[in-house]
């Protein structure tokens, strides 16, 4: 069994501790994954009501399974899993099924909202506006999308997680993850091009 | 320069890691203003996108998932030993009371002075009834945790 390159010693300690019976050393964990844990439930539910009880649910999942932690993966990478699984079994559970569709396939290289015009510059002005505009109608775009793509957009873009971290914790072959990534963006770009065009009219 | 217009996947690529992609491309980018504005679009979008809000846990985790966690001790603070201190300083002034007084003890109640004794001894048993219960509530939780 080899370590993956980033565990960090402590990483490594803090888990020995836990399982010896050090639950402090759990609050530390705690700590230093939860923006992480967040990003994948608040990303999967929709129903704020339930966020609360997943989170808890999934740390003691964590804590009750942490011995079974081989060190294959970042511990991170790990806690996330969990989230992922627990989030995708309660929404079974509600008879929600997560909402993985692929989003609609077009033939590479084709734009289907068209491209700007082949001169079209910003000018200055303009892109300010622009980027003002684009947090809020963002934060809209990204509600629209699937659950699944949203977390795994905000996942990479956010959290900085690569690839292969992002099919660990979706249990996805990492080109569908690439795969699921390209389409997110070209539709979160092209849904917001269409919403700026529609208020610029 | 290349006059195909490089597919979606690579502008995306092109906008995240320039270095990452075929000169060609990069070569083809740089003088298309159509595929630039293209990767202007998603360099500002990923731009946003990692600027967006992350979402925040408005509850203290560690802290709720610990209390939930069996053989969970909290740490005590300087309010239990305090009370416990009380109850124990009660406790051994009522026995003291009780051993010096054991003589005119029975007569103690028939004099004026026994409302004072009624008032001194109301809220120490008080206190004690209320660490016995505090005590009780604790063993049922960390019983129902257990369980």
């Amino acid at each position: 069994m080899s370590l993956s390159n980033e565990q960090k010693p402590d990483e490594e300690d803090l888990v020995n501790s836990v399982i010896q019976g050090n639950t402090l050393a759990f609050g530390v964990i705690v700590r230093n994954t939860e923006g992480l844990v967040a990003q994948v439930v608040f990303r999967m539910l929709s129903n704020t009501e339930d966020r609360k009880d997943i989170i808890q649910e999934i740390y003691v999942k964590v804590f009750r399974n942490l011995s079974e932690f081989k060190f294959r993966s970042k511990l991170s990478t790990w806690i996330a899993r969990i989230a992922f699984t627990t989030c995708v079994n309660y929404l079974e559970k509600e008879k929600r099924q997560p909402d993985s569709r692929p989003l609609e396939q077009d033939e590479e290289g084709e734009d289907p909202m068209g491209q700007l015009s082949p001169d079209a510059k910003y000018s200055e002005p303009e892109e300010h506006v622009f980027r003002r505009e684009l947090s809020s109608i963002l934060t809209v775009e990204m509600e629209k999308l699937p659950p699944l793509y949203r977390m795994i957009v905000v996942l990479y873009h956010q959290e900085d997680l690569s690839y292969m971290d992002i099919a660990q914790v979706t249990g996805l072959p990492s080109g569908t993850v690439k795969s699921y990534l390209f389409r997110a963006r070209r539709k979160l770009k092209e849904n917001i091009l269409a919403q700026y065009k529609q208020e610029e009219l | 320069m290349t006059t195909i217009h490089p597919p979606d996947s690579e502008i995306q690529a092109y906008s995240l890691d320039r270095r990452a992609c075929a000169p060609e491309t990069a070569e083809h980018i740089a003088q298309c203003a159509s595929c630039a504005a293209r990767v202007m679009n998603y360099t500002m979008l990923f731009s946003a996108v990692r600027d967006a809000p992350k979402p925040v846990i408005d509850f203290d985790v560690a802290g709720t998932v610990l209390a939930r966690l069996p053989g969970y001790k909290k740490a005590s603070g300087l309010s239990d030993w305090l009370v416990y201190a009380v109850a124990f300083a009660a406790i051994a002034f009522l026995g003291m009371l009780a051993w010096v007084l054991q003589r005119d003890l029975p007569g103690m109640f028939d004099r004026a002075a026994s409302m004072m004794m009624y008032v001194l001894l109301i809220p120490i048993a008080g206190i004690l009834i209320w660490q016995g219960y505090d005590v009780y509530r604790r063993y049922q939780r960390q019983s129902g945790i257990l369980g």
